[in-house]
């Protein structure tokens, strides 16, 4: 086990590439292939250490990190489902079985390069959210996000590759604590973090990709750009008359 | 059963008013009672249908809307509130003989239909998901869990906020994106406008807290006060984030 945990010189991202591979998809009418933007092919390069997927809901944030996190972790001893679980914490602690098999299914977008430095770095960070589940099960006012916080800050002197459904569950501040934990990771560069949430503060986080998830597909975008931020915006320039306007709509 | 589940025809808020009853605590030194929130002199009324309560992470905001889901009888196991056996059972446990015996809650009339955390929706949606499957004579499953988190949880509430209850939501927000939030107020909305519908919400989006009819209260160290959207520090942030993300984010970062 001691060795297996050897960090290796490599710096992040390690997960370089992901595609859908046509000839494996069993039913293009199923879920999770029946999603839009899953239609006309799918292929999504990393070449920065935090990736941070936007989109709006049902649209595919979360298929597509089960998909990353089933795929990394696939090959440990029956350990998908739990890797699956567990890389997502925040989420996946409370997947149904039938999900994480059509999870499993969507190990179909296929890494050619997910090599054994990966396949480590996955199961690093299934004992990071083990951890942090277990404290959630002990107190649940311990939020799970600040275990979560506390779990990857010890992990960033090791090696983390997280995949996060980071909402934004959390007050403000968190969020802001949230970035410096980012940057923390990102700057020890033996991490990579896949990243999907609401929160237009962590959008915000400079060295990221942005990616907006739509219906036809990834493209690059400026938090600016993004809805979260645009609707954000406009309510706080005016709070009581934009509620009052949405809601007469 | 059928009886039971008769509407009465009060409008809501059906909880009135919790106090703590500072004689009836075992052990102050306990971790409930070194809450804030517990001084002598706690005490809430609801004079909305809706609540609306803000603060800081670990001020025992949970630990107030865990109370109220004693009150209303969301620890049974089983039964018509049926949903118990979720991870909030874990929560209640610890705390349900302790700090609910030291409050004191007043109804009219006390309704224990309703919902409580919709954080935990999605371990309530598995719940749900597969009891309809160890149920042989049941239709097919409710299958929540293939919508997304936060399209099943909008369809989830769609289907039963009609019916009259005490809805108790944790942080609801954490699963959906501004734009579906929009969709929440109006979900509100509409369980306000059917009055028979009393929902007490902690959240920390300052979009949900602008619902224009609640009872907006910020929790702090020294208690429950009334506050106003634009007083909340989540709002600040958050307008002080819109008006210059990148300023913003460098100066998290040199702080």
């Amino acid at each position: 086990m001691a060795r297996r945990n050897k960090p290796i010189n490599l710096p992040a991202p390690y997960l370089r590439r992901i595609w859908l591979e046509p000839a494996r998809v069993t039913d293009p009418k199923a879920y999770p292939f029946c999603l839009p933007f899953l239609a006309k092919g799918f292929d999504l390069s990393f070449d920065r250490a935090v990736t941070i997927v936007v989109g709006e809901n049902g649209v595919g944030k979360s298929t597509l990190l089960e998909g990353i996190a089933a795929l990394a972790g696939y090959d440990q001893a029956g350990g998908a489902r739990d890797t699956c679980r567990s890389i997502i914490p925040t989420r996946s602690m409370f997947q149904a079985p039938t999900f994480r098999m059509r999870c499993g299914q969507a190990g179909c977008p296929k890494s050619p390069r997910v090599g054994s430095s990966a396949r480590r770095v996955f199961s690093r960070s299934r004992a990071i959210s083990t951890r942090s589940g277990a404290l959630e099960r002990i107190s649940s006012r311990i939020r799970t996000v600040k275990d979560f916080c506390d779990s990857s800050r010890s992990a960033v002197s090791g090696r983390a590759s997280i995949c996060s459904t980071s909402r934004n569950r959390y007050c403000r501040r968190t969020a802001a604590e949230f970035l410096k934990l980012l940057r923390r990771m990102d700057e020890s560069s033996h991490c990579q973090v896949i990243m999907a949430t609401h929160s237009p503060i962590l959008m915000a986080y400079p060295g990221a990709a942005l990616l907006r998830l739509a219906k036809y597909g990834l493209e690059p975008v400026t938090v600016q750009e993004t809805d979260h931020y645009r609707v954000m915006r406009e309510f706080c320039a005016d709070p009581a008359g934009f509620v009052e306007a949405m809601m007469d709509e | 059963m059928a009886r039971k589940r008769k509407t009465i025809n009060v409008p809501a808020p059906y909880l009135k008013r919790i106090w703590l009853d500072p004689s009836r605590i075992a052990d102050r030194k306990a971790y409930l009672f070194c809450l804030p929130l517990l001084h002598n002199d706690f005490e809430l009324r609801f004079d909305r249908a809706i609540t609306i309560i803000v603060g800081e992470n670990g001020i025992g905001k949970s630990t107030l809307l865990e109370c109220i889901a004693v009150f209303a009888g969301y620890d049974e196991a089983g039964g018509g509130k049926g949903y118990s056996p979720v991870d909030h059972s874990h929560a209640i446990e610890a705390m349900a003989g302790t700090l609910s015996s030291a409050l004191r809650a007043a109804w009219l009339p006390k309704i224990t239909n309703g919902w409580f955390r919709a954080e935990s929706f999605h371990s309530v949606a598995r719940y749900l998901d597969e009891a309809a499957l160890d149920d042989p004579l049941g239709g097919p499953p409710p299958d929540f869990l293939s919508h997304s988190h936060g399209e099943g949880f909008l369809r989830f509430f769609r289907e039963r906020c009609q019916k009259q209850g005490i809805f108790i939501f944790d942080e609801p927000e954490s699963a959906l994106s501004p734009s579906r939030q929009l969709e929440f107020l109006k979900l509100m909305a509409r369980m306000d406008a059917i009055g028979h519908c009393q929902v007490i919400m902690a959240t920390h989006a300052p979009m949900l807290m602008a619902y224009p009819n609640a009872t907006l209260l910020r929790m702090t160290k020294y208690g429950l006060e009334p506050v106003t959207v634009k007083q909340t520090d989540h709002f600040r942030v958050m307008r002080e984030f819109c008006y210059d993300p990148k300023r913003f984010v460098e100066a998290v970062f040199e702080g």
